[in-house]
């Protein structure tokens, strides 16, 4: 029999339905939307401090988030997931009825699957690290905006740079890794090294932790993307995979009969390229490399916010941990001298009863 | 040709939908209070170290006292994480005294916490306290995963004080590439991750975890629970094993820095150029008869890394025991509960004559 128009309708009817039931059960655990408010600074720096912020804000719930008491929200998410590989799958099953062709399935798939790829991977990551990672290209835009309004002369001479825009654009993943490594050369030679030169005046070492925390940030977020491009090239190509096999299997009559068999074929399949990725080298190195920006960013940032800090009359983490420091040393004194006096007595009343 | 079989694609939306709805009623009413149940004592505390005793469950337990140092990455309970599959539970009937440490959760003042605070410090408090309590100079000492090095560790430093040795999923060597913690270990700027955090959360630690396996932990895992969503034993223990799963203490930041540079990144231990306070580690001076437990599918701690224990060693009497599990279902495998526990039991007991 085959997949007609019909049975498609009626399984996906049931499919939206059930996922209406799953989100309005998830009900209450929905968190408030924190969407970024509109602001009218008009001073750059203040602009760039209130991101920093906004990110660093986000990164810092991610940490905080994950337990037990969301194990529900994480089922509600996988089964929503579970819901966009059946949209794939229906999608899929049309080309057998001759709906569509190959060509058109792939290209309609590259973007909507990335968002699905995007989805999956930011699920379970700390919430400041899901708005980066979600909606890639989106992201990619505004941090391309961003950059190109404060370095415009330097992007609109650079061809290779927009030809790496256009296939990144387009939805072509080397687009975006050819682009993260052009921008990072370019970067290197020319604006970093305007972050990194020394300041004059009076708020001179400000100044140069402000110029610093934007290099560290353009950094980060150029890794940053770097590693979702690599993440997004092995989706798009097990998508492609899969499609193919599936087209395959669809000619010996050995496809998945059923979207349960389907879904488990789907999934092994990213695990095995998922897995056959993180087992490089290079991407054990670019995952290091990921974190160690990350932490520049961080470091550079906290330094900056306790400077803002130092005029409350609270203690700041640099105070803190000197405080600590003495503390920890002054117990392990205490701890020592203990064990030798109570090593002193024992010897001391091993003598007596000697005696 | 059937590109679909309708018919059984459809009964199996219609079973996952009455799943559905039995399974809100399933979840309204969990109830999950059995880990770490087996009754202990708290005996001794310091700092945030707590060193539990447990209720022997036979009239005559083993004369030697058994001392179990788990990991500092998650919790202590997985060994006890509900009764009918508690290995601790099962080691209490076979006859053993045992004694566990908690370390707790380390907060920021515990940042500067070396290994040697830990080992030098925590353990052989530990370990003097039950000699003392025991009125004997050896113990049993039991090592898992992470808690099986810095076990291997004192037992070099401190041989006298051990009876036998016993490790459980434990990385020795760590020059292996095998496992993605040992691979991405190598690359990771820890004295920066340090320097910012100070302590390491727990939560960033488990994204790394998770990405071991991304689409089985994060999603099919999920998906698998919603298709049985309708049978609380089952979510029950699903929800006790997630519990658990994200139940992670921060890293001291101090040991977690000597522990990815020396051992990871150098593999200090094996080369036998480990510093540990003032204490140079060498693995000849472990003469007590080992007992050398690695699973056999276990993607955190691949056999490799745990097998070379045995030629490192200067003991005679020595075991390797392989078992076909991953390195959770060493603790809470049915394999775990009928094999793993009896023959630890029998191998200590024999052993502590």
């Amino acid at each position: 029999m085959y997949f007609n128009e019909n049975f498609t309708n009626m399984i996906g009817t049931w499919m939206d339905t059930q996922n209406k039931m799953l989100k309005s059960w998830q009900g209450t655990s929905n968190k408030e939307d924190n969407k970024s408010k509109k602001n009218g600074y008009t001073d750059y720096f203040k602009n760039w401090m209130e991101m920093n912020n906004d990110i660093f804000a986000h990164n810092m719930k991610l940490f905080g988030d994950i337990s037990s008491e969301n194990a529900f929200e994480k089922m509600m998410k996988g089964m929503d997931t579970y819901h966009k590989v059946y949209d794939f799958w229906k999608d899929m099953s049309s080309m057998t009825s001759g709906q569509k062709n190959i060509g058109d399935f792939l290209q309609y798939w590259k973007t909507d699957y990335m968002n699905n790829m995007a989805d999956h991977f930011t699920t379970y990551l700390p919430e400041s690290l899901q708005n980066i990672l979600k909606d890639p290209l989106e992201l990619y835009k505004t941090y391309v905006n961003t950059t190109e309004k404060f370095m415009e002369p330097w992007m609109e001479n650079m061809k290779a740079f927009q030809e790496s825009a256009n296939k990144m654009y387009a939805g072509d993943q080397n687009g975006v890794l050819e682009y993260t490594k052009l921008w990072r050369e370019n970067y290197e030679k020319t604006f970093g090294k305007i972050f990194n030169m020394p300041m004059m005046g009076m708020s001179k070492a400000d100044y140069e932790e402000a110029m610093k925390g934007i290099d560290t940030w353009m950094k980060y977020m150029n890794t940053m993307n770097s590693f979702n491009g690599s993440i997004y090239q092995v989706g798009i190509e097990t998508m492609e995979n899969i499609t193919k096999n599936y087209m395959e299997l669809l000619q010996k009559g050995e496809q998945p009969k059923t979207f349960k068999e389907f879904y488990e074929y789907w999934w092994k399949e990213n695990e095995k390229a998922y897995t056959a990725l993180f087992n490089t080298d290079e991407f054990a190195s670019l995952l290091g490399q990921l974190v160690d920006e990350s932490m520049c960013f961080k470091k550079n940032f906290d330094k900056i916010l306790e400077k803002r800090l130092e005029i409350f009359p609270i203690p700041t983490n640099t105070e803190m941990k000197s405080l600590y420091k003495t503390v920890y040393n002054l117990k392990k004194e205490v701890k020592e001298l203990k064990k030798e006096l109570k090593d002193m007595n024992k010897n001391q009343e091993n003598k007596s009863k000697k005696a | 040709m059937e590109f679909i079989n309708i018919d059984k694609t459809i009964k199996e939306m219609m079973d996952m939908q009455n799943k559905m709805y039995k399974g809100m009623n399933v979840l309204m009413n969990i109830d999950d209070r059995e880990s770490d149940a087996t009754e202990k004592e708290l005996v001794y505390e310091e700092d945030k170290m707590k060193l539990y005793h447990y209720k022997p469950l036979v009239k005559k337990p083993c004369k030697v006292p058994t001392l179990i140092v788990y990991a500092l990455v998650n919790r202590q309970y997985m060994m006890d994480i509900q009764q009918d599959r508690s290995l601790i539970k099962n080691l209490l009937e076979q006859g053993l005294d045992l004694y566990i440490v908690d370390w707790g959760y380390p907060t920021k003042e515990d940042m500067y916490l070396t290994m040697d605070d830990y080992i030098n410090g925590y353990i052989d408090n530990a370990v003097e306290y039950i000699l003392e309590e025991h009125k004997t100079k050896e113990l049993n000492l039991l090592g898992v995963c992470q808690g099986g090095t810095f076990s291997t560790i004192y037992s070099a430093i401190h041989p006298e004080k051990i009876k036998n040795l016993v490790t459980m999923v434990t990385p020795i060597d760590f020059s292996k590439d095998e496992g993605l913690l040992f691979k991405w270990g190598k690359y990771l700027n820890i004295d920066n991750m340090v320097d910012t955090y100070g302590n390491i959360p727990g939560d960033l630690m488990n994204t790394g975890y998770m990405m071991l396996k991304p689409f089985q932990l994060m999603l099919d895992k999920y998906v698998g629970i919603l298709e049985n969503i309708d049978t609380p034993d089952i979510v029950r223990n699903f929800m006790r094993m997630e519990k658990w799963i994200f139940d992670s203490p921060d890293q001291a930041g101090d040991t977690i820095r000597q522990f990815i540079k020396d051992l990871y990144q150098e593999n200090k231990l094996v080369k036998g150029t480990l510093e540990i306070g003032k204490h140079k580690v060498d693995l000849k001076n472990i003469k007590m008869p080992l007992l050398n437990i690695y699973a056999k599918y276990d993607h955190l701690v691949p056999p490799s890394a745990s097998i070379p224990l045995n030629d490192h060693v200067s003991s005679k009497d020595k075991e390797m025991y392989e078992v076909s599990v991953g390195h959770i279902g060493m603790y809470v495998s049915s394999k775990s509960q009928k094999e793993v526990a009896p023959r630890i039991a029998k191998w200590i007991q024999q052993k502590s004559v």
